[in-house]
Formats: C-alpha cells, structure tokens, sequence
C-alpha cells in the first residue's frame, strides 16, 4: 500500500493504492468515479481520459501512486452544480452523444484543448481528439460540438 | 402530414438521457456496484477444434480467494438465437469449436486471483483438425465441426429462384459477371461485454450489456432452468452495440451459474479481446454476381451466388444468409432473380449481425457490377440507377411489400451535392466521384421465434402531477430509442418531451419488446408508443372538454396545456386534468402494442426479408488515390438517406453519419482477419483499425422524407441502411479516379497498387 | 480490465538514487511514461520484481536550448517537444515526430527516454499471455523460433521509435549514466551507436544504465523533416517513417543525413542514399535514383500489418517527398 495524496475534481484526498494500480482502478472502485471509462485498458480507444494538472492523460497507464501531489480532474468534475461546462452543454446541444461510452474522455479532451486554444479551427480540433475512438458518431457532431463550445468559451470556461 | 403541424417531432430533440451521460451519473453495467461482489472470469480454449477428454479444477478450487467455479455440464441445455440453430451451450461441454471458446468460468474475490485461478485448471485436450477456408469446409466430410451437418460443414444451403431467369438472360443485351470477396469486421463497441447477475432468495437478476433483454430473460430461465417470473434481465445504460451484444451470450449465463452456486453478486467484464474472440460480426462473403441488361440499362436478370462463412456457430446465421439473397431486390426493379447462397462452419469465432446485417457485402458487390455494366454499356452511373429504380407502392418479385420509396429523391440528391455532373469523368486523375444505392428493412416482420404476441408494447402511466412515464421493454443501445419515446409520447399528448420519463428495458417492470436488431425500434416500439399515448388522449381529452366546457374535437394540448381551438382563453394544466380525472375514478394510463401486418409469400424462405416499410438511400463519395502509395483518402462523402420522417433531425443526423463512417471504416481500414491457427489477427484497438477523427471526411447527411403511411408520424428505419452505399461508392469512385475496378473489401494500398501495376480490371 | 503484475514500485528523486536502485536490483527496470512499459506488463511480457520510476528525477527534467545545441532531458514529455517553438524552428524533424507519436493524449505522458529506449514490437509478441499460449511463444518471449521468420536464428521485432530516426538525422549523442557500486559514471555516445540489429537485445545499455538525455548539436542551416507511414491518421506505430536532415550551400546539398525507421530492429541510416546526395544538386533524376537506394539494406519480415514490401515501397515514395519538400 501507498498514500497517495491528491486532489480530486478540486477535493484534496488521501488514499491507500497498490503498487500495481492504475488511476483508473482507483478512480473507478476506491473512489467511485465510474465516470471515467475503460474500454480497453491498453492505451489504445481514449475513454479513460482524465485530466492530469490540466492535461489529458489515460487513466489506464497512469499509476495510481504517480497521481500524488497532482490535480486529477474527472467527467463528474466539470459540472457546477447544475450549470454544465461549456463544452458539455455544447456535446448535449449538438447531438454529440450517442451511446455516451466515449464521452467523458472526449469531453475532458476538448476542454483541455479549449482551456489552451479557445479558437481551434476543426482541423485543430480533430487533431487534438484524435486519440480518442467513438464507434457511434461518426465525428462530425463531436467536431461540431467543440466549435459551438469554442464560442461561448471566454465567458463561459 | 407536414412536418411543420407538429409540435415536437422534426426539431432537434437532445437526448433525454445526454446530461447524464455527460456528467458521468449514467449507470453503465460495469458502473453498478453492489456490495459482495466475485469477480469472475472465464477460461477460454487455446484451440480452434478440439474435444475435452477431461477438466481438472482442484488446483483452483484449493486456491485461497476462489469462491466457485463452474463447468458446462453443469447447464447442458442448449441456447442459440435462431430457434432452428440452438447449438450453444453456456461453456463448452465435450468440444471446442474455436479460438476464445468458454470452456471453464471462475469467481474470486478479486481479478488478480480470479485469473490465477484460471492458470491453475487442467484441461486435457484431443486436437482435431481445424477448418477455416469455408471453401475446404464445404467438402470436409472426415471433419465435422457440428455432427449434426448432413453434408460436410454446410450449415444451410439457400436456394431462391423468382420470375424466368433463363429468359430474362435470353432477353439481355448484355451479360456481365464478376465476384467479389467482403472480408469481415467486427462491432467493436467501445464499451465492452459486462454481466453482473445476483441470485438471491430464488431470484436470479441480470444486469448486461445486451440489445435483447427479452431473449435473454428467456434464454437465461431455460438454460438455468428457472422460471421466466424467477429472472430478471435488466439492460442498464449501454456503450454501443451494433449487433454485437444482440444474441445471449456465455458470459451471462455463467455470471448466473457462479451466482447461484456461491449465494454472492457475480460480475463478468470483458477485456477488449474477448470482446473480439465473441465477435458475431460480419460474415466473409464470397460472392458471385451475373446479370443481364437491355443496352439502355434496363435489369432483365440477375444471378447471385454467396458462400458465407459463418464460424463455429448458427448465430444469426441463417437470417444473414436469407437476407443476402432476399434484400438483393432492392432498390431495383429486377424482373428475374436466382439466389443460391451457402452457410457453412469453420473453426473461427462465430459471425452473426452486425449493423446493416445481411445486405452489406450484397450491396457492395452489386452496387460496383452496376457500375461495371453502365461502364461496359457507356452509360452513365446515376442514370443506370434512375433506369432501374424501385417505385413506392409496388412488389418486388420476392414479394416485399413497398409503400413509400424515396430512392431516386436521394439519387437525386446525393448526386446534386456530390456536384456529380460537373465532376464525374472531369476530376484530375487522382480524384474521381462515385455513387451507390441501397435499401433495407425497418424490422423484420416475423419475430425470431414465432408467438402471437405484439412485436412490441408500451404502457404509460401518468402520475398526479402530471408526470408521463414511458414503460417498454425497448433497448437503448446508444441509437436514442429512449428519446424516440419521449418524443413521440410528447408528441401525441401535448407535452414537452424532455419532461418525460422513459423506463425501458427491464423485463420485470416494462412490457416486450423484441430488441435493438433489424432497426425495428423507431417503427415498432414507436408505433406502439404512439397508440399507448392515444389511449391516454382519449381518456384525458373528455375531462378536459367537460370542464372546459367544449366539445372534444376542438381540444388541443401543447407544452402541457391544454385549451380550446378558437378559445384561447380557456386553459387547464395536462396536471390539473391529470388530478380531475383522478378525482372522478379514472386513473390516467395507456397501453399499446405494435404487430406488422402479414406479409411477404409463401415460398421457403419467404419468412425474412418482409418488413412494414424500407429505407432507399443513395450515397456518393469523393475520393484521391495516391498512386505512389496506393492510400485512397475519402474527401466527401454524401449520403441521402429516405428516413420516411425525421421524428428528430439531429438524432437521424447522428444515426446517418455514424452509419457512413462505419462502412468507410469497412471499405478501407477494417478486417477482422483470423490466422492459420485460429487466432485473431488483431484484437486490440490499437491493430483493429477503427477510423480516428483523422480518418474520415465530415460525412453530410441528407434526410429524404417519403413519409411512410405506416410509421409513426410517417418515421421508418435510419440507423442501418445508411451504411450500406457508402462502401461500393468508394469503390466506385475509385474507378472514376484511376481507373482501377476493385472487387475485394476492404481496399488495401497494397490492392491499389498491384491494380494499377496490372492496368487492368482484376 | 487486464491488471498489471505485482511489482514493488520505488519512487527515488535523484538520479543517483535511482541508478543504484537499478544496479541493486537485478530484476529492476525503468519506469518512465508507462505508455510502452505498462502496456506489455499487461499483457504479460514483462514481470519486473521492481518497477523504479522516473518521474521524480530532476536531472531527467532539463530541457536546454542554445545557439550552440540543446539537451533534451531523458524525461522531457513527447507533447513538450512538440509544442517548443524553438525544437520546432531549429530542429523540425524532432517536433514532426514527436507530434505523430501515438496519439495526443499519449504525447502528453510519454518521455523522449521512453522513446528512445523503446521496446522492439512484432505481432506474434505484442500480444495478450493468452495469444502467444495460443498461437506458440517465440525467441523474443518463452520460446524458440522465429514465428515470423522461422529459419532464421534471430528476432526481427521492429523498432517503432518516431523519434530517434528524426534525432539521429540531426546527430544527436546520447548521454547515459550507470553507477559502478561507488559513483555514478556518465558517458556519451553518438545515438545511432545504442541500437543493435537484434530485436531481442535492441539496446546497449549497460545493466542498471539509464538514458540521462540526448544533445544535439547547433542547428545552424540545418534543414529537416520527419514522414511517417501508418494506417491511420492517429494512434497507430509508424510502418515505415523516414528523417531527413541536411544543409543547402550554394545549391548543393551538404551534410546530409537520411534514417529510415520501423524498416528493423534498430533505425538504419541510408548510407548509399547519403553518399549520392552529398554535395549534389537536387533534381528529380536524382532524386528518382536516390530512391532506389532506399532501404537497400534492409528486409522486414512479415510481422506488423501491411506487407514487407509495401512498407519498403513506402519509406522510398515518403524519402522521394520529404528530399523534395527539403530541398524547394
Ligand atoms: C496506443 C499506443 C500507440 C503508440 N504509438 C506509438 C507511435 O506511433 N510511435 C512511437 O514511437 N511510440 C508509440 N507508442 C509507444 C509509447 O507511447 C512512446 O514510445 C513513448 O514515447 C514511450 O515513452 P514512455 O515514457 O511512456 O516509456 P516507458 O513505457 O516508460 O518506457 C519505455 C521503455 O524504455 C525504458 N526507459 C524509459 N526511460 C528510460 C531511461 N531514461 N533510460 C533507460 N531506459 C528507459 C523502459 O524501461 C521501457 O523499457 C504507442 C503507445 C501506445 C499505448
Ligand atoms: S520477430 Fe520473430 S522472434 Fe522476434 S518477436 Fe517476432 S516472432 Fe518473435
Ligand atoms: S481504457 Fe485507457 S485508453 Fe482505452
Ligand atoms: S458515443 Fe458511443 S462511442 Fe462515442
């Protein structure tokens, strides 16, 4: 066992992890936060993307004990209270979620891009989401989505 | 009726269940936690054919932390989707049939000492010879992947024969023949394979990630030998499914089986690869296409042959069979047609549905002979296909029934926006345009296994404030069937419908439907929903006129208010009604059941391919093919699709365009390949290539409203037949580029540039 | 899921520290990013007793660029040296190639040092412990042929590093660091020399050794670019890639460097193809001629997707454009 101190979706935690486990597993079933999504478990679809100080990074090759003394924010980080974020309101609005699984790393994806790059043209965008896999959508509406949420970004982020 | 006389249906609607999804509150499978929990696992076969002389678990069961462990004899009933093809069992019992067959399940405190646990079983194998060249299995007869086949590994032979063919080839001008090879491709939802079942005082309940909880529920109590009203299958939110979670699988059955026997909740997880070794996706097809045409284009006859190659088992196998051969006569008017399709056993993992089921590889190879004749007869592609269209209100020759058709609506304009006259023909060599057609059913009007029963129910009851809550036994499998719901409920009372509730999918609380599968839920579980919500209009309207004071007829209902055409002034809440209603004894609720109508002949086979209603849709593509490289990138893509009615434009959207960037994933990245010795070729995400937002143009999807007399508010099917096109226009448009006829999917660089290398059609 | 095996994590925070982890424990290995190390643990390639992490390391945290060269700390993140105005003013092909690793979200975990000393990769190893069970282990792993060349001796496991084709071109030099049971030695040594043609040993690094960073010199002139061949437009490992460094005096091309990646079990410099172009004006003829001699020494066996040839067939057309695009 470890203590790994950290800060959760703005919550400083402490939690006793494993040698072995990844930030997902903590995530996932020490804390609860099923939001985040494993897909694959291998680095290869982006649904376990979670934001690491800031920058998405994959929860399934994140060890648990290197999450200490980092800022980790999740999908069920982002909302305030009933206000959704920018970029969710904007997924929802646009048609960008269809079985939702890719969803919460798409998200977390783009709001780091936008948080660096308010005005990505779509090039920018799909390059910058390219590492996440959605089998549903097409893209198109993700893209779409990112764009809308681009607009009301100053304001709103 | 016009779009615009409705209050809700053709305006984007966002998903009623979208805000959960984006917050992480949805309750995926995997995410419900219930306190006790085993994990369990299974123990699949290394071999591809093999029988099981023995299974020695004691080393496992001495293993601290293991609390049960399960074998296939211990549930020897048989299951399969098709009731003529029930030749699975929950783990194999005295044989395995491929590569990543259950063989042994396991439940542990924990995964790490689960899959210990699997190390530690003995099973004594007897190899046999493996088959996977389906054209070897059809004559093996010393090696019987199923002894039940009478001839080799021929699982069915299917023959169908409408019209003279013999004359219609007599009469042509011009006869062509080509075949065609469609590899495989699998699901590949990103959410995997999850079964978490808790027996408790009983009562078996099942959460999984299916499309069908109904043949579950029934599958699980045969199998368990529980009674239906002892199981309980419940489908929670779920990550995609595409067909690949549409049938009862080993894992469900055995988180069963390890529940019952160690008193605790059991949850079974796959990992990515297992979800490939389960599979059930596309079959490989190896087609043979003749047809005969007039010397202006018109069909006088076609001929198709189709071997499939279905796997180790029956899946949905025979209905893929039958639709390859039955959908072929859409969407053209063919006045003689010869069917002679084959399905035959190998020892790899089974193939079943998958989005666009039966008439993909069809499609693809018909759609590029096509423009293989118009090539041969100098006639230009969308011209042939005008020639040739099917018109609404007319039988095809196999007896489809089609009412609306909007197919040469989305010729038209598919071709209109693809800049077709000004480009076919006229691009710089490198880039070329290319167009297809297809159409496909909006639910199969005979259910899976026969019963009298509805094909699907909805029960809506309305609560004292007002509430509407939408019971059906519907799967949201990520399509928005919950928000079709809502929608039309909304729409046929009068009340917003993102204020209303849907509960679905649970078969101890919702009434049946049949499932997520032949793009049957907008049509069926619509239609039902719409007669639930008109029983609940007609025992709330004449409460609202009493007290109003107006005769019924001038009664309207919108945003949840109700008045009086041309008396504005008299108002009175949907609640209030709700409570007046109460108050005089009537409680508020409806109940509606949709059953197609009888359709289709009487000749063998008959039985699939009738559907109430088809989609039509033409697509066309713009492609650049790198002749150095041979990569062919896809820069536009178009695809127009009949829809009848958009009941949610910016849900049909989503539906067309994730359907089109499927199939340019089949086209030109995915093969869900398997090696000499049974393994998968690639079974990860990182080598199945499922496209990346870098991969695909943005698809423009245009919706084409026949407005079907039957569906509900005119709405027919979206979701698959909006793949099929997509794939032969990119072949198409490859010709159009450099002049190259490619006749095997997917197009591989490597194809591209040995066809160019040869300068000539393969 | 697929957990990882048990391993005892240490966590040091000096360079010093952790090479005498390193050298204590033979059955240690090096953690940086954890995109390549982690993944293969899963799937059950690796069982390291202890896994020491690097993460902590400040030495492996520089980052340093000047008129005369730049160090590019061992645990620099691939997205910062995608993202380094200046790495992509003067060292182009380093920033191309750090940007087409993977996919973005791996760029802003995995290290250059990670992708310097990445893992050799081929299909028949890259796979679950159930797939190799099932399909037969091999020389890399628990076996003993070749199964994608079963008469030859050796392992052909490809070396799929983005970045070290594009580091090589522009001459870098590694500098690695050991301890020796009293002190910590350093010693630096031109890249290309840490490879070896084995897919099996792909590395000449000491036991215990780690990658403190890589230097590179000034970047006066320097023209370079970095092509990567891969099935999609994100995620996958290159097939074939190509880098090209060089400078242009008085229309002629000097000092020029050409390496060939994922083409074998370390980067090949393309000599026959250098030697032709130094000092030569740029032309198409010659350009057409340069590109026959690409890959001439190398054969990839069939163990990724895509064929042997066609990957060859790839590295050439994409060295043919990337001279092109250098020398306009
Ligand atoms: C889906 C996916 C796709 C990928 N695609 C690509 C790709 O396209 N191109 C590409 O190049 N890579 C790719 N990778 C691999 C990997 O992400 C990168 O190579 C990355 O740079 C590795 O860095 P890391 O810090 O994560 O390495 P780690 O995984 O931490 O380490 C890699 C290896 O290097 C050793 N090591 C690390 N640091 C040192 C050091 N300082 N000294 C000595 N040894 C050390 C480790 O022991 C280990 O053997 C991919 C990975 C995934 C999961
Ligand atoms: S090249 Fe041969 S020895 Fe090396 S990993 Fe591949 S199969 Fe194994
Ligand atoms: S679960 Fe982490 S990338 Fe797929
Ligand atoms: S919405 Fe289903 S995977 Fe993206």
């Amino acid at each position: 066992m470890i203590i790994v101190q950290m800060t959760v979706n703005g919550n400083p935690i402490e939690v006793g992890v494993g040698d072995e486990e990844t930030l997902l597993e903590t995530l996932r079933q020490r804390l609860g936060l099923t939001g985040t999504k494993q897909g694959c478990d291998l680095g290869d679809c982006g649904s376990c993307t979670v934001l690491l100080d800031g920058k998405p990074v994959l929860s399934c090759l994140t060890l648990a004990a290197d999450a200490q003394g980092h800022e980790i924010v999740t999908i069920e980080g982002l909302a305030q209270g009933e206000d959704l974020h920018p970029v969710q309101r904007a997924f929802h609005e646009a048609g960008a979620v269809q079985c939702g699984f890719c969803t919460p790393g798409m998200v977390l994806t783009a709001k780091a891009l936008l948080d660096t790059n308010p005005n990505p043209d779509r090039e920018t965008i799909k390059g910058a989401l390219s590492g996440n896999l959605c089998r549903c959508t097409g893209y198109v509406k993700i893209v779409n989505a990112v764009e809308i949420a681009a607009k009301v970004y100053p304001e709103g982020a | 009726m016009k779009t615009s006389s409705f209050s809700y249906v053709g305006k984007a609607l966002p998903r009623i269940d979208g805000v959960a999804k984006l917050t992480g509150d949805a309750q995926y499978t995997d995410d419900i936690h219930l306190p006790g929990t085993l994990v369990g696992k299974l123990l699949r076969s290394p071999h591809a054919h093999a029988l099981i002389r023995n299974i020695d678990v004691s080393k496992a069961e001495a293993l601290p932390g293991v609390r049960g462990i399960v074998l296939g004899k211990e549930a020897p009933i048989c299951f399969g989707i098709l009731p003529r093809a029930e030749d699975e069992n929950a783990l194999a019992i005295d044989k395995v049939r491929y590569v990543g067959e259950p063989v042994v399940g396991v439940a542990a405190v924990d995964e790490r000492t689960a899959l210990e646990a699997l190390k530690l079983v003995e099973v004594d194998y007897e190899l046999l010879p493996a088959l996977f060249d389906p054209y070897e299995a059809m004559t093996r007869e010393d090696v019987k992947i199923h002894k039940e086949s009478e001839v080799a590994n021929i699982e069915r032979r299917a023959t169908l024969e409408f019209g003279s063919v013999e004359e219609g080839f007599a009469a042509a001008d011009h006869i062509r023949e080509d075949t065609f090879f469609k590899a495989a491709i699998t699901h590949a939802p990103i959410e995997t394979h999850v079964a978490l079942a808790n027996y408790r005082d009983g009562k078996m309940t099942l959460w999984s990630t299916t499309q069908v909880p109904h043949y579950v529920h029934k599958a699980i109590s045969r199998v368990l030998e529980l009674p239906m009203d002892r199981v309980r299958v419940i489908k929670p939110t779920l990550g995609g499914g595409f067909g690949g979670k549409g049938e009862p699988f080993s894992y469900e059955f055995v988180a069963c089986m390890l529940s019952r026997k160690c008193g605790r909740p059991v949850k079974i997880v796959h990992t990515r690869e297992e979800v490939f070794m389960s599979h059930r996706g596309r079959h490989p097809m190896h087609m043979k296409l003749r047809t005969g045409v007039k010397k202006d284009g018109t069909i006088t006859a076609v001929e198709f042959q189709n071997l499939l190659d279905g796997g180790s088992y029956g899946s949905y196998g025979l209905v893929t069979l039958y639709y390859s051969g039955q959908l072929l006569t859409l969407p053209y008017i063919l006045p003689a047609y010869r069917f002679d399709g084959v399905r035959v056993f190998t020892n790899k993992p089974a193939c079943g549905a998958l989005r666009g089921h039966g008439g993909v590889g069809p499609r693809f190879a018909f759609e590029v002979h096509l423009d293989r004749i118009a090539t041969d007869l100098g006639i230009d592609p969308v011209e042939i296909r005008q020639k040739n269209a099917l018109k609404p209100n007319t039988m095809t020759l196999n007896e489809l029934r089609i009412t609306s058709c909007g197919f040469e609506e989305c010729l038209e304009k598919a071709g209109k926006a693809i800049g077709w006259n000004e480009r076919r023909g006229k691009l710089p060599r490198g880039r070329g345009v290319g167009i297809a057609g297809g159409g496909y059913v909006s639910g199969a009007n005979n259910a899976i296994y026969f019963n009298p029963m509805p094909h699907s129910s909805v029960n809506i009851s309305v609560d004292r404030g007002g509430g509407v809550t939408v019971f059906c036994g519907a799967s949201d499998i990520g399509q928005g069937s919950d928000t079709m719901l809502a929608l039309v409920a909304g729409e046929t009372l009068g009340i917003r419908p993102d204020t209303i509730k849907v509960i679905s999918a649970d078969t101890d609380t919702t009434p049946v439907d049949l499932g997520s599968y032949s793009s049957r839920v907008t049509f069926m579980a619509g239609n039902a929903c719409r007669s639930a919500a008109l029983e609940v209009r007609r025992k709330i309207v004449p409460i609202i006129a009493e007290k109003l004071g107006v005769p019924e007829e001038t009664v309207q209902i919108k945003d949840g208010i109700a008045s009086a055409q041309g008396h504005s002034e008299k108002t009175l809440t949907f609640a209030q009604a709700v409570v007046l209603a109460e108050s005089k004894g009537t409680s508020i609720y409806g109940s509606g059941g949709y059953t197609p109508p009888k359709l289709g002949g009487s000749y063998r086979g008959a039985g699939v391919g009738p559907s109430p209603a088809y989609s039509f849709g033409a697509h066309a593509a713009e492609v650049e093919v790198d002749e150095e490289t041979g990569v062919v990138r896809v820069l536009k893509l178009v695809a127009a699709h009949d829809l009848g009615l958009a009941l949610n434009p910016l849900a049909a959207e989503g539906q067309v365009e994730g359907a089109a960037v499927n199939a340019l994933g089949e086209v030109l990245l995915e093969n869900h390949d398997i090696t000499d010795g049974g393994q998968h070729a690639c079974p990860s995400l990182l080598e199945y290539k499922i496209p990346t937002m870098l991969d695909v143009p943005d698809v423009e999807a245009i919706l084409v409203e026949s407005v079907d007399p039957e569906g509900p508010f005119g709405a027919k099917e979206c979701g698959e037949g909006s793949l099929h096109p997509s794939i032969p226009a990119v072949v198409n448009a490859i010709y159009d580029a450099v002049g190259i006829w490619l006749h095997d999917a997917p197009i591989t660089p490597e194809a591209v540039l040995s066809a160019l290398k040869k300068g000539e059609q393969p | 899921m697929m957990p990882l095996p048990r391993f005892k994590l240490e966590r040091p925070q000096s360079l010093t520290e952790a090479l005498q982890l390193l050298g204590e424990f033979p059955d240690a290995l090096p953690l940086a990013g954890g995109t390549d190390l982690l993944v293969s643990m899963k799937q059950g390639l690796y069982t390291p007793g202890r896994l020491v992490d690097l993460k902590g390391l400040k030495e492996l945290a520089t980052l340093e660029i000047n008129p005369e060269g730049a160090f590019l700390g061992a645990g620099v993140k691939l997205s910062t040296i995608r993202d380094n105005c200046l790495i992509r003013e003067r060292y182009p092909a380093l920033s191309e190639a750090a940007g087409v690793v993977a996919s973005p979200n791996i760029q802003n975990m995995g290290t250059l040092g990670g992708n310097v000393c990445l893992d050799t990769r081929c299909w028949y190893f890259n796979q679950s412990e159930f797939w190799r069970n099932s399909k037969g282990y091999c020389l890399k792993k628990d076996g003993d042929i070749c199964r994608a060349a079963p008469s030859a001796k050796r392992c052909f496991a490809v070396f799929s590093s983005d970045t070290v084709p594009a580091l090589i071109a522009l001459g870098a030099r590694a500098e690695l660091a050991w301890w020796d049971g009293e002190s910590t030695i350093h010693r630096e040594i031109p890249l290309e020399e840490l490879y070896r043609e084995d897919g099996i040993h792909r590395i000449a690094l000491k036991r215990g050794e780690l990658l403190v960073g890589v230097r590179l010199p000034a970047a006066h002139g320097i023209r370079s670019g970095y092509l990567k061949y891969r099935k999609r437009g994100a995620i996958d490992y290159p097939l074939a890639s190509v880098a090209v460094a060089m400078r242009m005096k008085d229309g002629t091309m000097r000092d020029v460097r050409v390496v060939l990646g994922a083409l074998a079990s370390s980067p090949v410099t393309a000599s026959e193809a250098m030697e032709l172009l130094e000092g030569a004006q740029p032309s198409p003829e010659l350009l057409a001629r340069v590109t026959e001699l690409i890959g001439k020494r190398t054969s990839p066996v069939k163990n990724q997707a895509g064929s042997p040839a066609h990957r060859k067939q790839m590295a050439r057309v994409y060295a043919q454009r990337l001279l092109t695009r250098l020398t306009a």
